[in-house]
């Protein structure tokens, strides 16, 4: 009994542990694994790393373009300017704009928690940096007096004349086609204090640089630019109804034992004949009754699920907005409610697709599916390519194939443009056997 | 098993009695029931009964998640949210759900395996073979099905694939799809199919068929350990398994019970751990199909056909999915047809030993492949992964500017640096070592393989300081190429 008792206490025991221990079980989903839809993500360091460290570096520097960790270029630059930056890009430079409504994939309020960020996470030692020239230049810069800063300061590593070692040419026309005015000045001001080059206050030996020095500076470089190297390319513009029913086989009576007599026999026969004759046609005649009402019966049933057959196609006039939301020459992203929907549809009817617009009325709107498979593509404004996730399809601007496995084009949308609004007809997938275009 | 209705006693002494009248039972198999030759008693053959353990624990995790689910396609996510986070032990019923589905399709495939490798399928067991390769192609119907209960972004995708796929039978593409869809798009009405033929219209197919399966095996006897030269003859098998049951026979309970009891035990205790370990999968992301940042992904017994659809050239894709799949298929259903007698011993089925090794080493292989699918670009490198910091040092301003446009130009959502980026071209750390500099510029305009033509985008001094930077993607060791059509003491 004894030990029963305590086997007992033991079970107990161990199954409220089990059923506790189902809190910390290492399956269990905590709520940072909550999915999130990518316009509501909040933390800076998730961000940062997918949006920034590409070009900035995983943590602020070490990256190839200027390092945001870098108290200096953070005590100069003002958040309005990072800001605008970050939305619209840096005409001039590499750095795209990230902001939605420039054709980036951001919200203004995620880009200022990037912004926010990088200044509480790497802004500390600003004030030891108080006396750095201000971010934007306030002199017209002197090219011939910049020709001579640059002997003084520059050139002992960036050669004569800016040609060459050991620190590489920066007289290079390609390299200044691709730097603006003002991410020169911010270089020599704030400086990379990650991979050597000094700031303004930094050269051995030498004054610090003033506002207006490093004006001329700027000045002297941009004068040796514009010289693209030359190449015969011109930039181009930078998409049963069934019916049921089965007659069975028709039986009839087995024969009953004979009777005795012939006469017996006969009048027996007669009425089992008669008695039969009626059987049967009771028989066939249900038989009959009940094919009747089943092929009856599939007819509504074989319309329910025939429904969505019935229309001829799901094609309707959609409006995507004014025209003035699509800004020329570019391709951005916009979403319709599909017209065909019920009310517990949910998110499913917010259909996307891809508006470039060529000029004025000229426009193509493409469908997000893949011509291989329907995977939604994405549009990469910096290299003018749409690029399927799935299995690495490519198009065009123009929505012809690139490369990879999609067999055609980019399906389009039919459009007309009804009192500066933008109009397409749609409301079905698109799939290669009944494509719109 | 004729039940000897007039032997049982109208005053029963039991309950047992009492149920057995009026149900028209018959006894239990005992110890001279269901007698099996003794080399079937073998650890071989415990997948069968795994299978359906297995699959009762489906149907009642599945229940239970019915219970809570909302199979509505405007609240499916909020549901699958609500079971994960709120329901109590939501979370852990949905993962034994989820990797019971994954356990069970592994189990049919070595129970597949083990029946193909022991001739099983032979006379007089052909129906046995067609009527469990329906069941799983079924039991696969089920997986694709009940993910797309799972209504998040990558079901929606998935959905997409599918019907893409099926949208390209010629003639009836489109109407296909549009029934299959329920409409003109994925929409509530996919979602409603896609929940009935999961919960009613598929359970009850398996669960008649699994009858009809295991009636089959009770009737037909279970086959005997092959031997080689022991042939199967349509006239003397029947007469010769049956003297083999009568000489050395075992009854099946408790014999072969116990190793069945133990394997499935075993199977049941490895997926309650798996479950509190790995959780439940997803849901991911809400099924919005404007949500443009997105990779789908399927469930692991589909990556082969997404490692297919990935490698194989355009022109093969529909010729694969709508011609040689359903042949390989038939092919597979057919089997007991093409070969009903015959040697069963694997060793003396050359045939059959090559095509099981071919078909399983190109199943392995693309399903690992498709557990990281190098085909796919990584979407978030040019934006997320930086340059390895060895590749910036040293670098003059101009190289520099080209390592910044190798991320802004997206580059790296195709190749990799130092093992970080996408797999979807050849990494790029010696490529000066293969191209020489006007080889890559050639490269870059105009594309070439998977890659694509960059010449509308970039100008000529992007492609300067592309190209700088790429020549000095070399070891130290060893020199740039250069073109052989020059001397040796020019440059490349």
């Amino acid at each position: 009994m004894k030990r029963r008792r305590l086997a007992r206490g033991v079970g107990v025991v161990l199954s409220l542990t089990m059923l506790h221990a189902c809190d910390w079980m290492p399956g269990r989903p905590t709520p940072a694994a909550r999915p999130v839809n990518p316009s509501e993500v909040t933390d800076f360091a998730t961000l940062y790393s997918q949006n920034c460290a590409g070009c900035h570096g995983r943590n602020g520097h070490f990256g190839g373009a200027l390092p945001l960790n870098n108290p200096a270029y953070l005590a100069i630059v003002d958040d309005a300017s990072m800001h605008e930056g970050a939305a619209n890009g840096i005409a001039g430079t590499s750095m795209p704009a990230f902001a939605i409504g420039s054709g980036g994939m951001l919200t203004d309020q995620q880009i200022t928690i990037i912004v926010n960020g990088i200044r509480s996470r790497w802004g500390s030692g600003q004030p030891a940096f108080s006396g750095a020239p201000p971010y934007a230049s306030q002199t017209e810069g002197d090219p011939t007096h910049g020709a001579k800063l640059y002997g003084d300061y520059c050139a002992s590593c960036h050669g004569n004349n800016g040609t060459g070692e050991p620190a590489g040419a920066i007289d290079d026309p390609s390299f200044l086609a691709l730097y603006n005015n003002q991410a020169l000045r911010t270089l020599i001001i704030a400086g990379r204090p990650d991979l050597g080059h000094p700031g303004w206050r930094d050269y051995v030996g030498k004054a610090p640089l003033n506002s207006a020095q490093v004006s001329d500076l700027v000045a002297w470089l941009a004068a040796n630019a514009g010289r693209e190297p030359p190449q015969n390319r011109t930039r181009a513009d930078l998409h049963h109804d069934g019916r049921a029913g089965r007659v069975q086989n028709r039986t009839t009576m087995s024969e009953s034992p004979e009777t005795a007599t012939d006469e017996s026999r006969q009048t027996a026969e007669a009425s089992r004949a008669a008695t039969s004759n009626r059987r049967s046609f009771l028989l066939r005649a249900a038989l009959l009754l009940n094919a009747l009402v089943l092929a009856a019966f599939a007819i509504p049933i074989a319309g329910y699920l025939l429904a969505p057959l019935r229309r001829a196609g799901f094609l309707k006039w959609i409006s995507l907005g004014p025209i003035g939301s699509f800004p020329e020459n570019q391709t951005r992203l916009a979403v319709y409610t599909n017209p065909f929907r019920t009310p517990w549809d949910g998110t499913t009817v917010e259909i996307p697709c891809w508006v470039r617009r060529l000029n004025g009325d000229s426009f193509q709107v493409f469908a997000t599916n893949c011509s291989h498979l329907g995977c939604p593509v994405r549009w990469f404004p910096e290299s003018e390519l749409f690029m399927c996730p799935c299995h690495g399809g490519t198009f065009h601007a123009d929505g012809e194939r690139a490369s990879g496995p999609p067999p055609r084009a980019l399906y389009q949308y039919p459009y007309k443009v009804n009192n500066g609004e933008l109009w397409v007809k749609a409301g079905e997938m698109p799939l290669m056997t009944s494509p719109k275009a | 098993m004729k039940v000897q209705l007039a032997k049982l006693s109208a005053w029963p002494r039991s309950i047992g009695e009492w149920m057995r009248l009026r149900l028209a039972a018959p006894q239990l198999p005992n110890d001279d029931g269901f007698r099996v030759p003794s080399s079937s008693i073998s650890w071989s053959y415990v997948f069968g009964s795994a299978i359906f353990v297995v699959l009762l624990l489906e149907l009642v995790t599945g229940l239970c998640l019915a219970l809570v689910y909302s199979p509505s396609a405007d609240n499916a996510w909020q549901s699958l949210l609500y079971l994960n986070y709120q329901q109590p032990f939501g979370w852990y019923l949905r993962a034994l759900h989820g990797w019971g589905s994954n356990f069970l399709v592994a189990l049919i495939i070595l129970h597949l395996i083990q029946v193909f490798v022991l001739g099983a399928y032979k006379y007089p067991r052909e129906m046995t073979w067609i009527g469990g390769v329906l069941l799983l192609l079924l039991t696969l119907a089920m997986a694709l099905t009940g993910e797309v209960l799972r209504f998040d972004q990558e079901a929606y995708w998935d959905l997409a694939i599918g019907f893409s796929l099926a949208g390209r039978t010629p003639l009836i593409g489109a109407h296909l799809v549009h029934f299959l869809m329920g409409g003109p798009i994925i929409a509530g009405a996919t979602l409603a199919r896609m929940f009935t033929l999961h919960v009613l219209v598929l359970p009850a197919a398996i669960l008649v068929l699994t009858g009809l399966h295991l009636l089959l095996v009770y009737r037909l006897g279970i086959s005997e350990w092959p031997m080689p030269g022991r042939l199967v003859k349509r006239d003397t098998y029947l007469a010769e398994y049956r003297a083999l049951v009568e000489r050395e026979g075992e009854p099946l309970i408790p014999n072969g019970l116990r190793k069945d009891l133990i394997f499935a035990g075993l199977i049941v205790l490895a997926l309650m751990v798996t479950a509190a370990i790995m959780g439940p999968k997803g849901p991911n992301g809400a099924p919005n199909p404007s949500i443009i940042q997105t990779r789908p992904h399927p469930d692991f017994y589909f990556l082969w056909m997404e490692a297919l659809m990935g490698l194989l050239p355009a022109w093969l894709d529909t010729i694969f999915a709508l011609i040689v799949l359903p042949i390989l298929l038939l092919g597979l259903l057919a089997l007991p047809l093409i070969s009903p007698t015959g040697e069963r011993h694997l060793l003396r089925r050359p045939l059959s030993m090559v095509v099981a090794i071919v078909v399983l080493t190109v199943l392995v292989t693309t399903t690992w492949l498709g557990t990281y699918d190098p085909w796919s670009p990584d979407m978030n490198a040019w934006s997320g992964t930086p340059i390895p910091v060895a590749y910036l040092k040293g670098r003059t301003p101009l190289e520099m500017q080209g390592a910044i446009l190798i991320q802004a130009k997206q580059c790296r959502n195709c190749h990799s640096l130092d093992g970080t980026g996408g797999m979807r071209g050849p990494a790029l750390d010696t490529v000066a070592t293969r191209l020489t500099r006007n080889e890559l510029i050639r490269q870059i305009l105009q594309g070439g393989g998977n890659m694509p033509g960059y010449g509308k985008a970039l100008r000529p001094a992007e492609v300067d300081a592309i190209v700088a930077f790429l020549m000095t993607m070399h070891p130290a060791n060893e020199p740039p190429a250069r073109s052989s059509a020059r001397p040796a003491d020019a440059g490349g």
